[in-house]
């Protein structure tokens, strides 16, 4: 708990040195009116052709090949709900709720409840046995920073750990380009996950893949904490007021504490899709 | 009184084949007072992704008129004329342009070189976007 509020400190820490004078004075703290500046909806729905590599070894899951990507939010009072299934990294969670409780001119700050790994089931391949490694969704604190063509967002959330809730934290960087009427992005983002939540998605317990006349088996693992590092570069192209054309390529190199388990064969997850979206 | 009857019955023919042909002469005159003169621009719209981006473009601008003159195309983007045509009646014109604002082009006639203050055609080529600005962008939507 004391990591978790030293953690948490860090990003308000952050948010306080880029924006000083909005913190400090809360002079850009919209509070003129009661409608809340971010509230409102948006959605956009799109096709495309998807490819994921996948390291998870004995994971069945195949995102490659045709894909649905859906972004939504819809915001009121404050209170908010979101779908983040488009193309940005934060997809792990089915769903999120939250309330945007501060706004500055740059800033904005939420609590939410979301998952921040997404679920993971386990089948030996010679095995009928299915491990499933299930994401609950934990509470955290998200900031996003809006500066013109550069955007921020930090993390800092609860996560499902073993053997106790586990702890996550990121910090994402966003740059915006244009050419013409293409608009290219690249993001960079670390990711940190305590032991209790690697231990909970990767570490195997005693007996937990035992020896059999069908199956090999798998060695006890204890994971350890680690930091991901994300790297997304895109584009979007507008090809009228309501549909867009995509893509982007997208590769993040995982911590030792999960390449070393048993469960794992690799040390990257790269992604890549194209895809037409309509923009309601 | 057979005469007569043939007479008014030619006399309702003619009129009604006049009636017609005064109806069809007064279509084609009111077509051709609507197609002429015209300036059309291709595409109309120019679509970027935010709004206050610029937008890139390449239009196709054609016009025509009724009778051969000196005809000039103007834009709101410039003071200057984009281009002129000498004893001409129709003409065509294309440029890449950047736009921040809805453009309007019109076609102006030139008496002995001498621009006329009266518009002849118009049209615009609207700026158009997909995500609406806003204070904290929600087309952001990568980085949620």
């Amino acid at each position: 708990m004391k990591t978790f509020t030293k953690l948490l400190s860090i990003p308000v820490l952050i948010a306080s040195i880029l924006s000083p004078s909005a913190l400090m004075a809360g002079e850009e703290v919209k509070k003129e009116n009661t409608e809340n500046i971010r509230d409102g909806s948006y959605l956009d729905i799109g096709i495309g052709l998807g490819y994921q590599s996948d390291p998870f070894i004995f994971d069945n899951e195949n995102d490659s090949g045709v894909d649905i990507f859906i972004n939504g939010r819809y915001q009121k009072n404050g209170f908010f709900v979101e779908l983040p299934h488009g193309t940005s990294k934060q997809q792990n969670t089915v769903m999120s709720f939250g309330y945007n409780f501060l706004n500055t001119a740059h800033w904005s700050y939420d609590l939410r409840l979301a998952m921040n790994h997404r679920d993971l089931d386990y089948k030996l391949s010679k095995s009928s046995l299915v491990n499933r490694r299930v994401s609950h969704s934990k509470l955290g604190l998200r900031i996003l920073g809006d500066f013109d063509n550069t955007h921020l967002k930090f993390i800092v959330a609860g996560a499902s750990g073993d053997p106790e809730s586990g702890l996550y934290a990121s910090a994402w960087l966003s740059q915006n380009y244009q050419y013409n009427n293409w608009n290219f992005y690249s993001t960079l983002g670390i990711e940190y996950r305590n032991e209790d939540v690697v231990n909970y998605f990767y570490g195997i317990r005693e007996g937990e893949f035992p020896q059999s006349n069908e199956s090999d088996g798998l060695p006890n693992y204890q994971g350890k904490s680690g930091f991901e590092y994300t790297g997304q570069i895109g584009f979007d192209y507008p090809i009228t007021t309501d549909w867009v054309f995509e893509g982007f390529a997208r590769t993040t190199l995982l911590p030792s504490g999960i390449t070393d388990s048993p469960l794992v064969d690799g040390n990257s997850i790269s992604e890549a899709a194209i895809l037409v979206k309509y923009v309601f | 009184m057979y005469f007569n009857r043939t007479l008014i019955k030619n006399s309702i023919k003619h009129f009604f084949v006049v009636f017609i042909l005064l109806l069809l002469s007064m279509k084609v005159y009111s077509n051709e007072q609507s197609s002429v003169p015209k300036l059309t621009i291709k595409p109309n719209q120019c679509v970027s992704l935010h709004q206050g981006q610029q937008c890139v473009v390449t239009v196709d601008i054609s016009w025509q008129v009724s009778l051969v003159g000196e005809y000039c195309l103007y834009s709101s983007l410039q003071k200057n004329k984009l281009d002129c045509w000498a004893l001409k009646k129709s003409g065509n014109f294309t440029k890449e342009l950047v736009i921040e604002e809805d453009v309007n082009f019109t076609l102006k006639s030139m008496g002995d070189g001498v621009e006329n203050d009266e518009v002849i055609a118009s049209a615009v080529l609207e700026l158009a976007w997909v995500h609406k600005k806003s204070r904290l962008s929600h087309s952001a939507w990568r980085v949620f």
